[in-house]
């Protein structure tokens, strides 16, 4: 009696796991994770009732303005959002979000992810949002270009500023005697740093932060600074242009010599986010490169001990860093049009004008505190961002022109970015670039890598 | 003829309902005892093949499968993925770096552990308030943990880093390349240790103070006690601490992550880190769970190997009784 109980049981226990998994295995071998692709059809009507649950995730950045400004748009539109915000690897985390189906109406996003959600089908397009012509009159072109995938418009904007800016730290070139002579090109920067090293004005006289350790930090600083020398790195599709005889190579062997020679901070390849910023808000740093918003913490005295001694390096034919735009992205989870138009609504509200209001309520919010400057010109280059902007930049009569600058005609890398598997090529450069730098390997060998890896993926995911 | 009244049958002593007339008899008493406790398991069974044998089995199905979530392809790759793992220079790389951090993890932690427990069995002012502050490590998060070395560690605003400025020395970047694991390793041994010095200490304290008395008497020296009293009592519980704290070195994640992020160059890409980038980074799901497989088998052996090796018979309290 016994036995047979234990027996029937297990048997049964048995077949209910094999019933239980057999669902999602079958649904594995035969299907994939890409969605059914979304409805297209006329434009959608801006909701005219009030009501609707949305779900939106973002990133740890001020939480407490987004909090205030759901809570906004739930008093106007009547509708419930529930926000979320996700911490740690927010780019991995979303994908695999997405890639679930979790039902999920509006979340950031950087700009080189959406072309695989969008290949997936893991996202709605913005073609049937009612103010997409005006929105994408009037953003800055090279962010339309970003956020328009096989000629469709994917998301909003949610910032768009210049990754990889330079910054110099007028203290510093003061004691090596070279207060505003400013390079114009790598070489002369640095050529420049190492000046400044042998007068003894600073032990480490770079900081470059785009070698640091997260996925979006090193290859970024690859990618940027081939494409401001002009280097060719990717055609269409996401070719490779480049090779072993390619001058990415001697460029990698010029960060080999900054690195062995010190003249940037031991444990730069290590650096998080916050490292940068604390590191070069300490002061003794002569040049960097940074997040372009950051020049607002530097200026501030509560988080920076050189405040008003930080100041944007005016681009003199050459470019310093490229366009990094963050998106506002609506999930693709099998919901109606009026969930739809409500997920539009949401985003509108955010990432363009808001829809009673007639204006850039979130945007000019963005800019004005937190100097986070916007897909939209008008934003950008208000009075009312000026005004803000000149109480806490240095020389804002001087400086505040040459930040616009940076946003004038910012250099893409759209060719890579538009790829499906950019952001796996990243992760894979994030791994071998810093041993081209701290000596590991060869910087022809790395950048053999590199290439390989990219012709692999080409294989593997097509154009 | 005479009538005879039966006695009432023996019932509950309770009131029971009547409703239909009989005694309701309980669940629990209708079925046989194996199938209540069968029943009682049930749910508990249920769990365990919903969080553990499901996601086990789904992973082994990866691993066995070409898969990529944005062109859609699924299909049978047989050992494609375990040979093209296997064939991989940087596997090797991750799996020599998961053998250095396990290593220095576990030699690290296990002495600090054994030593706290040896001094905190002696009594000694200010012993409580010890014994509560070595559990402070292991009471913080692994991420709270990961921000305090990062201050520590810091060559630019670090507290090694003012030391050292102190001291007219070079800044220290122990997160280089060549002291990444051992910095790591550091941490991870700083925040496990305190586990094992309580779990050593547990056992330490039930040791009659007799027997030390008696070896002192005999003329046995610290080592000789230490070897012929004190290590056949902790011999199953280190054993078991050291299992436990080189598992969890060989799975290690949050701290690598926090601190170094693998780098600089995969210098600290452990298997576990490899197999993230791997599996949620790059979504390469067959590698990445072929790879996980390979650790699992890899850890589990070992773990076994050395549980039983240092759990031979002929050891144990026998022996410390027998000094």
């Amino acid at each position: 009696m016994v036995g047979t109980s234990r027996r029937r049981f297990l048997k049964a226990g048995g077949l209910a796991a094999l019933a239980f998994g057999a669902t999602p295995l079958l649904q594995a071998c035969g299907g994939g994770d890409a969605r059914p692709v979304p409805a297209a059809g006329p434009p959608l009507a801006p909701p005219s009732t009030g009501g609707g649950d949305l779900a939106m995730r973002i990133w740890g950045a001020y939480p407490d303005f987004v909090t205030s400004e759901v809570a906004a748009f739930e008093k106007t539109y009547g509708a419930r959002v529930d926000l979320g915000v996700i911490a740690g690897d927010y780019p991995s985390l979303m994908t695999n979000l997405l890639r679930q189906g979790t039902p999920l109406d509006m979340v950031y996003s950087l700009w080189h992810m959406p072309q695989a959600y969008a290949e997936a089908n893991w996202i709605h397009d913005f073609e049937r949002f009612w103010a997409k012509d005006a929105a994408t009159e009037e953003m800055l072109p090279a962010v339309r270009d970003a956020l328009t995938i096989n000629g469709k418009l994917i998301g909003l904007p949610y910032f768009a500023f210049v990754n990889g800016a330079l910054f110099a730290n007028t203290d510093v070139l003061r004691k090596a005697d070279l207060e505003g002579q400013y390079p114009k090109t790598y070489e002369e920067l640095y050529a420049q740093v190492r000046l400044i090293k042998r007068r003894g004005a600073s032990d480490t006289p770079y900081l470059p932060s785009f070698w640091s350790a997260p996925g979006f930090g090193i290859p970024f600083g690859f990618i940027q600074e081939a494409l401001n020398r002009n280097i060719p790195l990717f055609g269409p599709g996401g070719r490779p242009l480049f090779d072993e005889q390619s001058e990415v190579v001697d460029m990698l062997g010029q960060w080999r010599s900054l690195y062995r020679e010190g003249l940037v901070p031991p444990g730069v390849l290590t650096f998080q986010e916050s490292d940068w910023t604390e590191a070069f808000a300490k002061g003794g740093i002569a040049y960097s490169p940074q997040l372009q918003y950051d020049i607002k913490t530097f200026s501030d005295p509560q988080t920076s001990q050189v405040a008003g001694k930080i100041v944007p390096v005016p681009q003199q034919g050459q470019k310093w860093g490229m366009l990094h735009v963050g998106a506002y992205l609506i999930g693709n989870h099998g919901q109606d049009d009026a969930t739809l138009a409500q997920a539009y609504g949401l985003a509108q509200h955010f990432g363009y004008r808001d829809q009673r209001t007639g204006r850039f309520d979130v945007p000019d919010a963005w800019a004005g505190n937190y100097y986070l400057t916007q897909g939209y010109s008008a934003v950008n280059n208000s009075p009312a961002l000026a005004e803000s902007v000149a109480r806490w930049l240095p020389d804002p009569e001087t400086n505040w022109p040459v930040l616009k600058d940076y946003l004038t005609d910012p250099q893409v890398a759209t060719d890579l970015f538009h790829t499906t598997w950019g952001s796996v090529w990243m992760t894979y450069a994030s791994r071998e670039l810093p041993k081209a730098v701290n000596g590991d390997e060869s910087p022809a060998a790395v950048v053999k890598k590199l290439r390989k890896k990219a012709e692999s993926l080409i294989d593997e995911y097509g154009n | 003829m005479s009538t005879v009244t039966k006695p009432a049958p023996p019932g509950p002593a309770y009131p029971v309902e009547r409703s239909t007339g009989r005694p309701r008899t309980p669940f629990s008493s209708r079925i046989s005892p194996t199938r209540f406790g069968l029943l009682l398991v049930a749910p508990v069974a249920v769990l365990l093949v919903a969080i553990v044998i499901y996601p086990v089995a789904y992973s082994l199905y990866l691993s066995l499968s070409h898969t990529n979530p944005f062109t859609g392809v699924r299909r049978f790759a047989g050992v494609d993925n375990f040979q093209q793992v296997l064939s991989d220079p940087d596997f090797w790389h991750s799996t020599w770096l998961t053998v250095y951090y396990v290593v220095c993890v576990t030699v690290l932690a296990s002495a600090v552990a054994l030593g706290t427990a040896l001094l905190l069995r002696e009594r000694f002012v200010g012993r409580p308030v010890l014994m509560a502050l070595i559990v402070l490590p292991w009471s913080l998060s692994t991420y709270a943990a990961g921000v305090v070395w990062r201050y520590i560690f810091s060559p630019q605003y670090g507290l090694l880093a003012a030391i050292a400025q102190q001291l007219g020395l070079p800044p220290l970047d122990l997160l280089s390349k060549n002291t990444a694991i051992p910095a790591l390793a550091l941490v991870h041994a700083w925040q496990f240790a305190p586990l094992g010095a309580y779990f050593l200490l547990a056992s330490l304290q039930v040791i009659p103070d007799d027997l030390y008395k008696l070896a002192k008497v005999d003329g046995m020296g610290i080592l000789r006690r230490f070897r012929t009293i004190t290590r056949p009592y902790i011999r199953l519980p280190f054993a078991i601490y050291v299992v436990l704290v080189g598992g969890q070195a060989a799975m290690a994640f949050d701290l690598i992550y926090f601190l170094t992020s693998g780098g600089p160059g995969g210098a600290s890409q452990t298997l576990t880190y490899a197999i993230y980038q791997e599996t949620f980074q790059d979504l390469s799901f067959g590698p990445g769970a072929a790879m996980s497989w390979i650790l699992l088998i890899v850890v589990t052996v070992l773990t076994a190997g050395y549980y039983v090796a240092a759990m031979k018979p002929g050891s144990g309290q026998d022996k410390a009784a027998e000094a």
